[in-house]
């Protein structure tokens, strides 16, 4: 399926200059929302003021022109690690019972995080200055571990043991494991953490990013809204957190466990800069990413719209498959699916 | 008797030895919640590191982690009832298991709080911390220990916490008194029993030893101030001359000093008359420290009691 690619910003304060504005970035206001022309907005859970214009695809790439555009090929070139990655997802769990749909909805944003906008790899994992990045929704373990994998930081022994007994992947990760910076898996501990880091290259005066990611049922956590007021009222902006808006949690529909619309009214009203992104749009996450560091004032959210179980067809939205073993005749029908998605 | 007169607040004396290595360790970064007096005159001299996460628990304890996994050691000082309880969960995950330099200071400590009650007590700190992995566990028995422990928390390694009191409390060592971390300090010599205490019940168990000599027993007062890593050793060799032994402490009967000693105890498979006093989980009356000690038995009268019920034939 090709991607559609794009979409646009509209501020309020643009609202007169038109779609055009799009490519004016306004760094002082408080919300920027990247609409992909794919989604309904009654799904997208935007603010009832919020100003939301649609670009049609003859005029993408002229619009969302700007630092952060990749060219086609390198679009391509991720979106093939993408696939890559979700296969790798996949044998994993044809070993074992592994959170896959909440790892597969995350992987776009991984590969945008790992491959294109983090300074993280093999050889600066230990200096001062590599940016931060907490998987904070730690049961998503497999497709950090997937994403570590394919960068080089884990290595490649690590999947062929991974059927014995005391082997190094945990169900979730853990402090030690080359990459992970704090053991997650308890919910709503990895934004405090980051803004902690944070707040430390601050104080050491580095100027290192953080990255948070939280699924959206994560923010049913107190500690999450604790530390979003401590984020905004700090002014961390050199923290980025991105939830990764999957609409479902163990039980079901976010909606229908713990409603948290309206979230980007919520994240608003905390005082966090705010970003609504397709979140398998590889592009416009790295545009998500990039906009984001560039705020000076406040912390920012990246809304990362996303499917749970994202590529494989019967996953898709399916709580079922929110942890699952897949035997041989699944996990061909899974491969197909995620191939078929290549161009 | 032994009667000692002057108080000094814990509060106060590690107010002064924050702002005294403010300098010294440029690593340090102080962190409250809606305020900590421990912090005031260091942060008054080091505005950019003293953060105060308002009242946050949870919060204060996951970003204190996530700072000193960056090369900095962080100082927490919060009430600890709502430390310990509302971000055990932080703490074990966060801060323990990752085996940071996060140093805790817990406030009124204890019944410190006295009659704001329960809400407000924390005697349970020994036992949740001996099951957390890593984290050195303090409790001072007067102001001068307390600074001993907070400098001896800041060269351990790892996680530390210590358990100070929230008013004044009376002064047990001349001062400054050789502080040795990790180790027992033994009060009063004795023959026929020895009281083990720890943190605010220490006085009481020295006026209990001193009324005891006027009826001719031999009762030592040993201070437990270090609990975790526990000076087992020095222990077995303290005591190794009698068979009675009292442990009194300002905790919970169960996981705390008793606990911590009877195991080593059990562990020689030695006989010993053993007994404990401590505090019974539930509600308590409403009272202040002292009146809350008296009800527990944990003031010398309540000690000098179980003292004699061991020591008669």
């Amino acid at each position: 399926m090709a991607v559609d690619k794009y979409l646009l910003t509209a501020l309020p304060a643009k609202r007169e200059t038109g779609c055009l504005a799009a490519t004016q970035w306004d760094l002082s206001s408080r919300l920027i929302v990247m609409i992909d022309t794919r989604i309904p907005h009654s799904q997208l859970d935007l603010p009832a003021k919020m100003l939301t214009v649609d670009v049609r695809p003859a005029f993408e790439r002229s619009l969302m022109m700007n630092e952060f555009t990749l060219p086609i090929e390198e679009v391509e070139a991720l979106e093939a690690i993408a696939r890559r990655v979700r296969l790798t997802v996949l044998q994993f769990a044809t070993v074992k019972r592994v959170h896959i749909g909440p790892a597969l909805s995350i992987i776009d944003i991984l590969v945008a995080l790992y491959f294109k906008c983090l300074k993280i790899s093999p050889s600066n994992l230990f200096d001062e200055d590599r940016d931060r990045f907490i998987l904070s929704k730690g049961h998503a373990a497999f497709g950090l571990y997937a994403v570590l994998l394919e960068s080089g930081i884990l290595d490649q022994s690590v999947m062929d043991d991974f059927a014995s007994t005391g082997n190094s992947l945990p169900g979730h990760p853990c402090k030690g494991m080359p990459g992970v910076e704090f053991s997650t898996g308890s919910l709503g501990h990895g934004l405090p953490i980051g803004a902690g880091m944070s707040i430390a290259g601050r104080l050491n005066s580095q100027n290192y990013r953080t990255v948070v990611l939280m699924g959206d049922g994560e923010l049913n956590e107190g500690s999450v809204w604790e530390s979003a007021m401590f984020c905004a009222h700090n002014n961390l902006n050199q923290l980025t957190a991105i939830v990764d808006r999957n609409h479902f949690q163990q039980e079901g529909l976010t909606r229908r466990v713990m409603n948290m619309d309206p979230l980007t009214d919520k994240w608003g009203a905390f005082g966090w800069n705010v970003i609504v992104v397709n979140g398998h749009s590889i592009p416009d996450v790295v545009c998500a990413i990039g906009k984001a560091a560039q705020f000076v004032s406040g912390p920012t959210v990246i809304v990362a719209d996303t499917i749970k179980g994202k590529g494989v067809t019967f996953m898709e939205n399916n709580p079922d498959w929110h942890m699952g073993y897949l035997d041989s005749i699944q996990f061909g029908d899974a491969v197909a699916s995620i191939r078929a998605e290549a161009p | 008797m032994f009667t000692p007169v002057p108080t000094r607040s814990m509060r106060l004396a590690c107010a002064e030895y924050m702002s005294s290595v403010a300098d010294t360790h440029p690593s340090l970064i102080a962190m409250g919640a809606d305020g900590s007096s421990i912090f005031t005159k260091f942060a008054s001299r080091y505005p950019e590191r003293f953060i105060d996460v308002g009242i946050a628990e949870a919060n204060l304890v996951s970003v204190a982690a996530g700072i000193a996994a960056c090369n900095r050691t962080v100082m927490v000082g919060a009430i600890a009832s709502f430390l310990l309880r509302r971000a055990y969960e932080q703490l074990r995950v966060d801060v323990c298991d990752a085996n940071l330099p996060v140093k805790l200071i817990g406030v009124g400590g204890g019944l410190s709080y006295g009659a704001l009650g329960p809400t407000h007590h924390m005697c349970e700190d020994i036992a949740i911390l001996r099951a957390m992995p890593n984290i050195a566990v303090f409790i001072p028995s007067d102001a001068s220990d307390a600074v001993g422990a907070l400098r001896a928390a800041l060269e351990w390694p790892g996680p530390a916490y210590i358990r100070i009191g929230a008013a004044d409390d009376p002064v047990l060592h001349d001062d400054p008194h050789i502080y040795r971390p990790f180790g027992l300090d033994v009060i009063v010599p004795g023959r026929d029993l020895w009281i083990v205490s720890t943190g605010a019940t220490t006085i009481h168990s020295v006026r209990a030893a001193c009324a005891l000599t006027d009826q001719n027993y031999s009762v030592g007062v040993i201070n437990a101030h270090s609990l975790r890593p526990f000076p087992e050793a020095e222990l077995l060799n303290v005591i190794r001359d009698t068979d009675k032994l009292l442990v009194v402490e300002e905790h919970v009967k169960a996981g705390g000093l008793a606990s911590i000693v009877a195991e080593i105890l059990v562990a020689r498979r030695e006989k010993w008359k053993f007994n404990n006093i401590g505090i019974l989980a539930g509600h308590p009356p409403v009272g202040s420290r002292d009146e809350l000690l008296h009800f527990y038995g944990l003031d010398a009268e309540g000690i000098i009691s179980a003292a004699l019920t061991m020591l008669r034939p």
